[in-house]
């Protein structure tokens, strides 16, 4: 049966810019709510990730004797697990964040991207505060950063692109199919161990290398540790293949959430 | 915009401009899956089984009404008549199936009890962050806030998690949330009936002072003496379709007598 399309016009629509302050108010309810109740409060941002670096630092320096070349494994650790907790925890929130607040888009008209792009926004905090963390880290180990530490700032973008194109993907698909969530928790168990947090670059083979780097936040993880440590600006070859990954994850995230976003009051 | 031959077009002037809401045979159709396949290997038994047994169901069908700036409508109907979906479509959070839908103007919705309200937060923390998705500004909140919290009585209350309020507490701040600011339309869903008689009176006073400023207000209500005393015109929805439409006390008299019989 054969539907004329719909013809609907509201004349005060707004764009997902001038709600804006819906979108940070809703970032700021996402953290209160994550710390209500709880004695260290946002401590624990600061907290959970130097636990989780002693664990990794103890284990694979005295026990395992991983040799650490450049940097202090602990730096070098914490170096690339602040990205990853970054992208890992960014998309888990945005998935969830659709699916968890349909009693705000059945009752208000909004872009409903906010919700996923609020919960990215709230974990931008963690890294923000990661990111003095690991300042703090460098002068306690005495590694001082390179001069060309500021090649690491564009690299925030293309770890945020990555973040938003595969929060709004996953977010969109979850309210279709919860398989995704489980798909998204065993690529992040593997994808720990394929993006180089706990070894450097360096020490992965050669010959696939190229294929690690494919990877936005390896590229960026790499990148950075070079622009900090290392004192090199990454080279493009380095970096170009994981930023046109993350070009192409945001438009498919985009796309798919735009598509599918007039579904969501009708399938949850 | 001019849709030619839809509207009559009085001489001189914006032939549509004192319409706020035209909607032109709505329907909606939602797909009953009596069990709807979330996940892949039900997805695949589907295919196997020759597609999932969907029945095409019509929440909506060839609804069409306008509504006069500044009039109030009313919408009763029984239970699953169609009346909230028609509500979610005019406020635009569910898209309709077929026809044409206009609405000229900014929305303040009141759709169900503490729409949006998160339980573990104040009544306050709860009000700006309903500000923010009502799109009420900072400086207007802070300037109606106060108001807003008298015109609820919840001045001992708005520290308080939600999730301690009873439904009139909720009511009474959603509905003083959702009418602290002037918007060119108002949509009311089911809501008037749960705060005390005091509230209720309340509630239409500022209904009405509301209606003479030029605001357009819909209102689905089992409360059917609401919907008789408030509203000018009314529809009755019968199983998605009108069934009458018409000056509110004619439409409301008619639903209850056959509703009695």
């Amino acid at each position: 049966m054969s539907v004329p399309a719909p013809v609907v016009i509201f004349t005060h629509r707004k764009t997902l810019w001038q709600y804006r302050r819906l979108l940070l108010a809703l970032a700021g309810r996402d953290i209160r709510a994550r710390y209500r109740q709880s004695f260290l409060g946002v401590y624990w941002s600061v907290l959970n990730p130097l636990l989780q670096t002693a664990v990794y630092a103890v284990v694979l320096t005295k026990v395992l004797h991983v040799p650490s070349e450049t940097v202090p494994f602990a730096v070098l650790y914490f170096s690339g697990v602040m990205y990853w907790n970054f992208f890992t925890t960014a998309v888990t929130g945005a998935m969830g964040s659709v699916t968890t607040q349909v009693n705000l888009l059945e009752k208000h008209r909004f872009p409903i991207a906010v919700l996923p792009l609020a919960s990215i926004v709230a974990r931008s905090l963690d890294f923000a505060i990661s990111a003095v963390v690991l300042v703090v880290l460098c002068s306690w180990y005495g590694v001082a950063l390179a001069p060309t530490a500021w090649a690491a700032l564009p690299l925030l973008v293309v770890a945020g692109a990555a973040a938003v194109g595969a929060g709004l993907l996953t977010a969109g698909l979850h309210t279709l199919y919860r398989d995704v969530g489980h798909l998204v928790n065993l690529s992040f168990t593997l994808g720990f161990f394929l993006t180089p947090i706990i070894y450097d670059v360096v020490a992965f083979p050669p010959r696939y290398r190229f294929w690690l780097l494919l990877n936005p936040v390896a590229a960026t993880i790499h990148g950075t540790r070079l622009a900090l440590f290392a004192g090199t600006v990454p080279p493009l070859e380095d970096v170009l293949p994981g930023t046109l990954v993350a070009i192409a994850v945001l438009v498919i995230g985009v796309a798919s959430f735009r598509r599918l976003q007039a579904t969501f009051t009708e399938v949850l | 915009m001019n849709a030619p031959g839809v509207l009559s077009s009085p001489p001189g002037g914006d032939p549509e401009a004192d319409v706020a809401i035209a909607a032109h045979h709505l329907g909606k159709r939602f797909s009953l899956r009596h069990e709807r396949p979330t996940t892949l290997s039900q997805e695949l038994l589907g295919v196997f089984r020759g597609g999932p047994a969907t029945e095409p169901f019509w929440a909506l069908d060839d609804v069409s009404f306008s509504v006069i700036r500044g009039r109030a409508l009313g919408i009763v109907g029984r239970n699953g008549s169609g009346k909230s979906s028609l509500l979610k479509i005019l406020a635009g959070t569910l898209a309709p199936t077929t026809g044409t839908l206009v609405v000229r103007g900014t929305i303040s919705t009141m759709l169900q009890l503490g729409a949006g309200f998160h339980p573990e937060f104040t009544g306050r923390n709860n009000v700006h962050l309903s500000a923010a998705l009502l799109d009420i500004p900072e400086a207007t909140l802070r300037r109606e806030f106060d108001g807003m919290v008298a015109f609820a009585e919840l001045e001992r209350f708005i520290d308080v998690p939600v999730k301690y309020y009873s439904a009139g507490m909720l009511a009474r701040l959603g509905f003083a949330l959702s009418t602290a600011v002037r918007e060119d339309i108002l949509l009311i869903d089911e809501v008037l009936g749960v705060g005390d008689l005091a509230f209720q009176r309340k509630c239409e006073a500022r209904m009405r002072a509301l209606l003479t400023s030029g605001v357009t207000v819909v209102i689905v209500s089992h409360d059917v003496e609401a919907v008789r005393s408030l509203c000018d015109e009314a529809i009755w929805l019968d199983r998605g379709r009108i069934r009458a439409a018409g000056p509110a006390e004619v439409v409301v008299d008619a639903y209850c007598a056959a509703s009695a019989g």
